[in-house]
């Protein structure tokens, strides 16, 4: 790709993401790609609601040279649920499972763009994200704010970034129509 | 003896300057529709992703 121009929108910037969808790899399985964004996602099962506490969704996305040449890109999903009891222990437990597998994310950034994490044009479908952590403490007193909640992360290393979809999905799963999303 | 010859398929032309990202025979494919063969556009098929021109659509 030759560099070309790159133009500022003025406009505000909002920091944070607000929600995550998670599929496994499995069930999504065909992602259509237009003009460099997700343009529709073709799949057994859809992408499941995760309802994360307010302000714990992070998306972490960096990239890296590896030598001369190679470039690597992490990708970091962080996110709270709580309270640790048999749901969020069956959630947990489902993520453990189709780990080996993979998944997929949509994160909902604080500009309400909607980005697939997981998947990305140069190795397509085969570097998805994996579970790689799971932290739950009780915390020491009613002051430590992350005490019993679950923080679970989900990380993989690739070769490329991360695909944002195109307006007319970024407004279906903005407006909770997406078809795509599991919702209830 | 009957000779049953396979539909051709035919990519909607809005989609055509897309890409398919699935999986095939194990392995991880990035299809151009555009440029794909027939055996190719057989394999998005039936991945399931409704790109294509159904045959009622080029009787109208």
């Amino acid at each position: 790709m030759a560099l070309g121009i790159f133009t500022q929108t003025c406009a505000k910037n909002v920091s944070g993401a607000s929600k995550v969808f998670i599929a496994e790899k499995s069930v999504a399985t065909a992602f259509t790609i237009t003009s460099s964004e997700i343009s529709a996602v073709t799949g057994t099962t859809p992408f499941m609601r995760i309802d994360a506490m307010q302000d714990s969704v992070n998306w972490e996305e960096s990239g890296e040279r590896i030598g001369l040449n190679n470039w690597k890109v992490g990708n970091k999903i962080e996110f709270d649920v709580m309270p640790p009891a048999k749901d969020t222990n069956t959630f947990l437990q489902a993520l453990i499972d189709g780990s080996p597998c993979g998944f997929f994310a949509i994160i909902i950034d604080g500009n309400g763009k909607c980005w697939c994490v997981g998947h990305n044009a140069t190795d397509v479908r085969e570097r998805p994200l994996r579970l790689s952590k799971q932290d739950h403490k009780t915390g020491k007193g009613l002051s430590e704010a992350e005490g019993n909640t679950v923080r679970i992360t989900l990380e993989n290393e690739c070769g490329g970034l991360a695909l944002p979809f195109d307006s007319t999905l970024t407004a279906a799963i903005l407006g909770g129509s997406a078809t795509i999303c599991k919702w209830s | 003896m009957v000779v049953i010859m396979a539909a051709k398929l035919i990519v909607k032309k809005e989609w055509l300057d897309s890409e398919v990202h699935f999986e095939a025979n194990g392995g991880s494919r990035k299809v151009i529709l555009k440029d794909a063969s027939q055996e190719e556009l057989k394999l998005v098929q039936l991945a399931g992703v409704d790109v294509f021109e159904k045959s009622s659509d080029k009787e109208k």
